[in-house]
């Protein structure tokens, strides 16, 4: 018998792109759609996906125009490159191609109300459904680990990193994580720093 | 490249080192491809970083027995507990669990091992006859074609790998050859976008990003959500079932064909051929009513071509420098590292290269097949790591993977910048597999397009008149037009005149 921590299923697309059984997605998003042409029409909530679309295509955007404008103050006449061969001639091209398409994305999202942003759940509930709290503790770890390279010695460094985060999610008694962490620190030094040669932060 | 070259080739790799390499590497694949949440892509990227110290053949052969073994090992996980190892092992599950629910775990394991195997050696004799001839063909491509062929590769990837919504595919591709505009460019060593940084004069480091894109989701993404399934079975021997796999030739060769041809779409990788494979030997079968209730065919259908799409995955990498897959992609990247410089120009500048890659194909397909009916059920137990200890171990290879390479601390930041990226995009709904893609081709289309219009003064005819040019440009026409509500009109127009024509 083993006992494993399920995955999410690998589809691509991720928890968000499945909109129905998501946070923040409120079933029956077309409701009021069946009240007859004299009904007042009830405002559609957007799915999750939807206002993750409004938002990111507008990020798109702007990181598409802030490109744009870079390529274009690049220098298009020198000695050695003629217009042709200009160094921002292909970021015009991409920047504009990205501008397109995330316009497209934005009006695509607001035609399907996801300009309002606030789940009808609300924040809390959404962020929770979503186990926010988990992501941004793993993610919180990562980071602390790797701006600790360098600054920190790499096998302490390792042997702490391991260890805290097998234990901040469960991952089995204290002196079972301490050892793994203690066993993966040791044996990536030995492995790949003394066999391999591999060099380590 | 002839018999003779692949035979000395092969005979060449036949060093107890090289052996014990390949089996380790078989036996580290296989693991990689049986965890969910570890990908092909994910171990030999990561294998990349860890391997730079080798000598180039030893490096190459590593990774391709990585590469292997992570697709053929990936079932493992779809057939025991119902979740695929590697999303190109996810039509496995559909067939290989019923099979363990009906007490035939070792028999699935033993059938997916087989055709897996079978699978590869298709791509293999691909990759060996395919090969040269594509290569003949990328001798006559200029920079017009080339711009065109990383466009195209954009386009359909972008299409295949987000086929609810494209835009979101090739808003990933897009974004991919946006970041790789960074840093000196290919012509005239102007820093784009460096915002002062020397770091970022080199650009963004290949294998950082790689690393980043596939490993680091996966992480974050395993930690996120909390929960427990078990293996509730007991393995029997694991053998080889050769009497049903002659049985089913004809799915065999079709489903070989079909991964190879799949492999060879640029950015496509095992994931789309097995599904397609599955479908089509769903509909041709005798026995349909079978398919997801423990059919040997259709675990057949999708562990061939998953297998096979490796080999057609390498033949556009060596031909044309487009890799055919996300791994396929790292093994470019690795190949780039090692001083190998595939291309149209590789048959003639490395004649035994091509020859050598084939051999390592063979090689590695017999000892991931090895390893696979030797230690399955030893490896399962690796199933039982806790995730809380497996994650952390992960990432700290993935340090190590993006540090390895140029010793720099920064390119660990770009590991993680471009993990959270790839996570953010992924649980939108935008894949990984445009975004990586269009990092690669960044350059090829950039360089190309700038040379192309300075070759003809500004003339844009010759992107337009060429030959292969021509259908290049239809072909990515087609696929943009064929995701548009033109198209959708036209084929109902189209079905409604048949209808018309039928009724009267």
């Amino acid at each position: 018998m083993a006992n494993v921590v399920g995955p999410r299923e690998g589809s691509p697309g991720g928890a968000l792109a499945t909109s129905g059984t998501l946070p923040g997605t409120s079933p029956g998003g077309d409701a009021g759609g069946s009240g007859g042409s004299s009904a007042p029409r009830a405002p559609r909530n957007p799915s999750a996906i939807d206002r993750a679309d409004f938002l990111f295509g507008l990020m798109l955007a702007g990181l598409a125009l802030a490109w744009l404008i870079g390529a274009l103050r690049m220098p298009w006449r020198s000695a050695n490159w003629s217009p042709l061969a200009a160094p921002g001639l292909t970021p015009v091209f991409l920047s504009s191609v990205m501008l397109l398409l995330s316009t497209g994305i934005v009006i695509r999202a607001t035609r399907r109300q996801g300009w309002r942003l606030r789940p009808a759940e609300g924040w809390r509930a959404a962020l929770a459904a979503w186990h926010m709290d988990r992501l941004l503790l793993a993610l919180f770890l990562c980071l602390a680990y790797v701006l600790a390279l360098g600054r920190v010695p790499y096998g302490p460094a390792t042997a702490a990193f391991v260890a805290l985060f097998a234990w901040v999610f469960r991952g089995g008694a204290w002196w079972k994580v301490l050892l793994a962490g203690v066993l993966t620190a040791a044996g990536v030094v030995a492995v790949f720093g003394r066999i391999f040669l591999v060099p380590l932060p | 490249m002839s018999a003779t070259a692949f035979f000395v080739e092969f005979v060449r790799l036949l060093t107890p080192e090289t052996l014990l390499y390949v089996l380790g590497a078989g036996l580290v694949g296989t693991v990689v491809g049986m965890l969910p949440g570890l990908t092909a892509t994910m171990g030999v990227a990561l294998l990349t970083g860890l391997t730079y110290s080798f000598p180039t053949e030893q490096a190459i052969l590593i990774l391709i027995a990585v590469y292997v073994g992570a697709i053929t090992g990936g079932s493992r996980s779809a057939i025991l507990v119902n979740i695929p190892g590697t999303p190109a092992n996810a039509a496995s599950c559909l067939d290989g669990y019923p099979l363990t629910l009906q007490g035939k775990a070792a028999e699935a394991i033993g059938l997916s091992v087989s055709a897996s195997t079978l699978g590869t050696i298709v791509g293999f004799v691909a990759l060996a006859v395919f090969t040269p001839i594509l290569g003949d063909i990328a001798l006559r491509f200029q920079s017009w074609e080339f711009f065109w062929v990383a466009l195209f590769g954009i386009v359909i990837c972008g299409n295949l790998t987000a086929p609810k919504d494209p835009i979101k595919g090739w808003i990933a591709g897009v974004l991919g050859l946006m970041l790789a505009t960074v840093g000196l460019e290919g012509i005239n060593a102007y820093p784009r976008y460096t915002l002062g940084s020397q770091e970022l004069l080199a650009g963004f480091a290949l294998i950082p990003v790689l690393v980043g894109a596939y490993g680091v989701p996966e992480v974050l993404g395993a930690m996120r959500e909390a929960g427990v399934f078990q293996i509730k079975t007991d393995l029997g021997r694991v053998v080889p079932r050769v009497r049903e796999l002659l049985r089913s030739w004809k799915v065999i060769v079709r489903s070989g064909l079909i991964g190879v041809t799949i492999g060879a779409i640029p950015g496509v990788g095992e994931d789309v051929a097995s599904w397609v494979s599955y479908d089509v030997s769903r509909r041709t079968s005798r026995e349909p009513k079978m398919y997801g209730k423990g059919s040997r065919e259709g675990l057949i259908a999708a562990e061939t071509a998953n297998n096979a799409c490796v080999g057609g995955a390498v033949i556009p990498v060596l031909t044309l420098a487009i890799p055919g897959s996300a791994p396929a992609a790292v093994l470019l990247g690795a190949m780039w590292l090692h001083g190998i410089r595939p291309g149209p120009l590789l048959a003639i500048e490395q004649p035994y290269f091509i020859a050598s890659v084939v051999a390592m194909f063979l090689l590695a397909t017999l000892a991931v097949m090895a390893v696979n009916l030797a230690g399955v059920r030893a490896m399962v137990k690796v199933l039982m790591v806790p995730r809380p200890i497996l994650m952390p171990i992960i990432f700290v290879l993935s340090v190590i993977g993006s540090y390895a390479i140029n010793a720099r601390v920064f390119d660990v930041y770009v590991m993680l910048g471009f993990g959270v990226l790839g996570y953010a995009l992924r649980e939108m709904g935008y894949p990984a597999a445009p975004l990586v893609l269009g990092f690669i081709l960044g350059p090829m289309a950039d360089d190309n397009l700038r040379r192309a219009l300075v070759l003809t003064n500004g003339d844009l005819t010759p992107f337009f008149t060429r030959p292969i040019s021509v259908v290049l440009v239809a072909l990515i026409l087609v696929v943009i037009l064929s995701r548009t509500p033109v198209w959708a009109a036209m084929r109902r127009a189209l079905a409604g005149r048949r209808a018309e024509e039928v009724s009267r």
